[in-house]
C-alpha cells in the first residue's frame, strides 16, 4: 500500500492513517542503556505500530524535529510548545529498514547523554540486542546492569 | 462502502451546533492496552517506544508530542487473565510533553512485577 502524499498534514492524523492501514511490526530488537549510575539498566522496546509507520515511510518527521522540541522544553521558562508545526510541516522521512528505524528511535527516545557518547568511557552505556539475549525472567530486575565484559564499539 | 464526510459542525438532536474540532480534540491522543512489565503493549496508539525502567516501571514515549506537560492521563493496573488480579494499583509520574512514567504495584507485596497496565492520555497536541 502506498502512503498518501501527506503535505502539512498533522502528524497525529498521519498516525491515524498508519494505525488504520498498516500491520504492526513487533521488532525483536531491544536497546539496553544506562543513564544513571544509581539506577538499573533500562530497556527500550519499539512500539509495533510505530515500527510499521517507520518502515512504511512518508509518515514520521525527521528525528531532528524532536530534538528541537526537546531543546524548547528544556528552557526554564517553557510553558508550551510554539514550534509544533515542525512535526507536521517538515517533509516526512522515507521508508526505513528495521535497523535504521531502531537507530532513529534511539536518537528520539534515549537520553542524548547516552547515545551521543555511547562509545566513550571505559564501560558500555548502551547496547542493541535482541529480545532473546535479555534475561528470560525478571528476577532481580532492579539490579540489572550492562555487562562490563562487553567491548565498547569504536 | 468507502466514503468521506467533510463537516465543520455537527448538529445535536437538540439543535445545538458543535464544531467537529471539538469532537476531535476531545478524543484520546495516546493510549496503550495490556502493557506488560517488560514493556510490550497489547495494542497502542501514538507511542514510539515503551521503556522498561525497572520493576513495575514503564515509560511510553509519544510519537506526536503534547503541547504542554499538563495533559490528563489515567492508568490502571491490570491482569486480564488472573482471577485474583484485583489487588493492583498504578500511578503516573515524571510527565513531559514527550513521555511519562507509569509504576504499578501489588497491594499485598512490596514488589510490582508481573503486573500489567492500561493508560489513556487526553490533551492538546503540539
Amino acid at each position: 500500500m502506498n502512503t498518501p502524499e501527506f503535505k502539512g498534514t498533522h502528524l497525529w492524523d498521519r498516525l491515524c492513517w498508519a494505525k488504520e492501514n498498516l500491520d504492526p511490526h513487533q521488532s525483536d530488537y531491544r536497546v539496553v542503556y544506562e543513564d544513571s549510575l544509581d539506577e538499573c539498566a533500562k530497556i527500550l522496546v519499539p512500539d509495533p505500530n510505530w515500527m510499521a509507520a517507520a518502515m512504511q515511510g512518508g509518515i514520521l518527521p525527521p528525528v531532528w524535529v524532536y530534538w528541537e522540541l526537546a531543546k524548547d522544553e528544556a528552557k526554564p521558562d517553557f510553558k508550551k510548545h510554539t514550534r509544533g508545526y515542525l512535526l507536521h510541516e517538515t517533509e516526512p522521512m522515507g521508508p526505513m529498514t528495521e535497523e535504521a528505524a531502531i537507530e532513529y528511535l534511539i536518537m528520539k527516545d534515549c537520553p542524548e547523554s547516552v547515545w551521543k557518547t555511547y562509545n566513550v568511557g571505559n564501560r558500555p552505556k548502551m547496547v542493541i540486542c535482541t529480545k532473546q539475549q535479555l534475561p528470560q525472567t525478571r528476577e532481580w530486575r532492579n539490579a540489572w546492569k550492562i555487562s562490563e565484559d562487553l567491548e565498547v564499539a569504536a | 462502502m468507502a466514503g468521506k464526510i467533510i463537516a465543520d459542525t455537527i448538529e445535536t438532536g437538540a439543535g445545538a451546533d458543535i464544531p467537529t474540532s471539538y469532537v476531535v480534540n476531545g478524543s484520546a491522543k495516546a493510549w496503550g492496552g495490556d502493557m506488560t512489565d517488560s514493556a510490550v503493549a497489547g495494542d497502542s496508539f501514538n507511542i514510539s517506544s515503551i521503556t522498561d525502567s525497572g520493576t513495575g516501571i514503564n515509560q511510553p514515549s509519544w510519537s506526536s508530542a503534547f503541547n504542554n506537560a499538563d495533559y490528563s492521563s489515567t492508568t490502571a493496573a491490570t491482569n486480564p487473565t488472573n482471577t485474583s488480579g484485583q489487588n493492583r494499583a498504578a500511578c503516573i509520574f515524571l510527565v513531559s510533553t514527550s513521555s511519562m512514567k507509569i509504576q504499578t504495584f501489588r497491594s499485598d507485596t512490596a514488589a510490582a512485577s508481573s503486573v500489567g497496565h492500561n493508560f489513556v492520555s487526553f490533551g492538546d497536541l503540539a
